[in-house]
């Protein structure tokens, strides 16, 4: 059973085999080299989603602001002198220039320097040299820079490019309850640190959401810090593969993509006190989920959290084979000195771009896309772990299908 | 002796001793790299915006400190580090040693590098400067403090840093 029309080139095989009832889930390695495919990927999801864009916490004073590239677009995510955040396109009004060329900073406005045409913080333009040369129809309040439509979402800033796409509650359907799940635990607030982590692979962009949910390549591709990094630096017992699932949830399909993978702690004792305080106020389930359990969040197309690292990734394609990635952690605002060290280790040592497990998963996913490009054409990709389990685990690949449905249904209509 | 000649001497040896280093690390001689660091050494590789910030607090690349250092070196001389496993070649030129302080035995310098890695057709270059803090140490010196600071905005061209740098 082909659920998908055949697209691309005449005579090409189907990209995609889903049939539940056998547990075969299959898709063409085109799905990461075939360019009219990325064409589609940006004007059909990267165009229409809600993309995460930044924190608030990064832009906390008025006047602050940052330029950051989202869905492939240079923005200006800036907070006015009225204390509100607006994301904008980092382009001048007049000719198109760049209006803001610094990463960070403080400014009561934005000049474009090739005819010093100036906006305000809030995006409104204030300043055209030599006015009276323009006519009456030359409105300067019609003139501020371009916004994108934003939603925050309890510190989070998403962008969308598209005024037709429901609005971001909607969009992150049940997604949105596991993010409250993993907001609620830092109960007084969190922020992201400085030094965000900019780096690249030579791969596609949807290996780098396959990766971050796999749990099935832990102990094969991650073996150095498993066997050496765990026992012998940070002196903890190193997960063993066959009862690491024990008492595991299911990994859950969450709506438009979205999926998420929860997994009991790999390490520490739950805070006793709390675990009473958060029985009464989010219910017996729920605080032991909080306490427990950690969460790896996918949020389609290119966002996912990791609970237990504390960081927000996104993945952009620049083309099939080259993704740019952007990590932040993400830090409850209430730590202690210690245990705020032992968090950013957890996150440098595994998920850091100099970390023991990131460039080995940049290495396979190079890999991956070095051979998807050569092989004939009727091959296929395998993604059917778990599928016909009652109760499939954490090591299946549910969460990669609920991203790969939706994707075949946004690319293939 | 005249100062002047007691720095050139002194200057001379920690040029040895770099270039001694940079040999270790080139011909993947890592388990005698560890040794030269002391019981209480860092080796960091700070966020490439601000690399003066307190590895604590922020994101760096790299924070190690003595069981990381070894546990990093294990790794890498192991068959799992799988982004160094076929190894990459690396050459590392380093230039504009200088002596910034000698407090005792304790000495600070700086200096310029540019290490290149080659593996499977793709080259990349890191360039940048190292501070250390050396410690007198019988006729040579161990490293109490190793920061390699990269002068690059993103990682974005190289991809990842899977070499010590």
């Amino acid at each position: 059973m082909d659920t998908a029309a055949p697209i691309g080139r005449n005579g090409a095989p189907a990209l995609f085999h889903d049939d539940p009832g056998q547990g075969i889930f299959r898709f063409s390695p085109r799905v990461y080299s075939d360019p009219e495919l990325l064409e589609r990927e940006r004007r059909r999801i990267f165009d229409r989603s809600w993309l995460y864009a930044g924190h608030e916490s990064e832009v906390p004073q008025p006047g602050d602001f940052l330029t950051r590239r989202v869905g492939g677009r240079p923005l200006i995510i800036a907070r006015g002198d009225d204390g509100r955040i607006r994301v904008f396109h980092n382009s001048c009004r007049h000719r198109g220039a760049t209006v803001c060329r610094h990463a960070k900073g403080n400014t009561k406005s934005f000049v474009c320097f090739y005819h010093n045409w100036s906006y305000d913080n809030q995006g409104g333009l204030d300043g055209v040299p030599g006015r009276d040369a323009y006519g009456p129809g030359f409105k300067a309040e019609e003139m501020g820079l371009y916004e994108v439509r934003t939603q925050n979402y309890r510190g989070w800033l998403f962008a969308c490019f598209s005024r037709e796409t429901e609005c971001l509650e909607d969009y992150l359907a049940d997604a949105r309850a596991y993010l409250d799940m993993i907001l609620d635990q830092d109960e007084h607030g969190n922020a992201i640190l400085p030094g965000t982590h900019e780096y690249s692979m030579r791969a596609n962009w949807k290996l780098l959401m396959e990766n971050t949910v796999d749990i099935y390549h832990l102990n094969s591709t991650h073996g150095r810090f498993m066997y050496d990094y765990v026992p012998k630096v940070l002196g903890l017992k190193p997960p063993n593969p066959r009862t690491a699932h024990e008492g595991a949830l299911s990994p859950r399909e969450l709506g438009n993509g979205h999926a998420v993978i929860e997994y009991r702690k790999f390490s520490g004792v739950a805070d006793e006190a709390k675990r009473k305080q958060w029985e009464a106020r989010f219910g017996k389930e729920r605080a032991t989920s909080m306490l427990d359990y950690t969460r790896t969040l996918l949020l389609f197309p290119n966002t996912l959290y990791i609970e237990q690292r504390r960081v927000i990734r996104t993945c952009f394609p620049v083309a099939t084979d080259h993704a740019e990635i952007t990590a932040w952690p993400l830090m409850p605002l209430a730590d202690d000195p210690e245990i705020r060290k032992q968090r950013l280790d957890i996150y440098l040592s595994f998920l850091g771009p100099a970390g023991h497990a990131t460039p080995d998963d940049v290495e396979v996913m190079e890999l991956i896309q070095k051979n998807c490009a050569t092989l004939p054409e009727d091959a296929f990709m395998d993604c059917s772990r778990g599928m016909l389990r009652d109760h499939p685990l954490p090591s299946d690949e549910v969460q990669m299908r609920a991203f790969w449905r939706r994707w075949r249904n946004l690319i293939a209509q | 002796m005249s100062p002047a000649i007691a720095d050139r001497e002194l200057r001379a040896e920690i040029e040895q001793f770099l270039y001694e280093e940079a040999e270790l690390l080139d011909n993947w001689r890592l388990d005698e790299w560890v040794e030269l660091f002391t019981e209480d050494a860092i080796s960091h590789v700070p966020a490439l915006d601000d690399p003066d910030r307190d590895p604590a607090q922020s994101v760096f690349l790299v924070a190690d400190d003595l069981a990381r250092i070894r546990s990093r070196a294990r790794q890498l001389l192991g068959d799992t580090a799988w982004a160094e496993n076929p190894r990459s070649q690396t050459r590392r030129l380093i230039t504009n040693i200088r002596i910034t302080s000698v407090d005792g035995i304790a000495i600070r310098a700086t200096a310029n590098f540019l290490v290149q890695r080659c593996r499977m057709e793709r080259i990349s270059t890191f360039v940048g400067q190292y501070q250390y803090k050396l410690v007198r140490q019988e006729a040579s010196f161990k490293i109490a403090e190793r920061k390699a600071i990269l002068a690059q905005d993103t990682l974005r061209s190289q991809g990842t840093m899977s070499i010590i740098l």
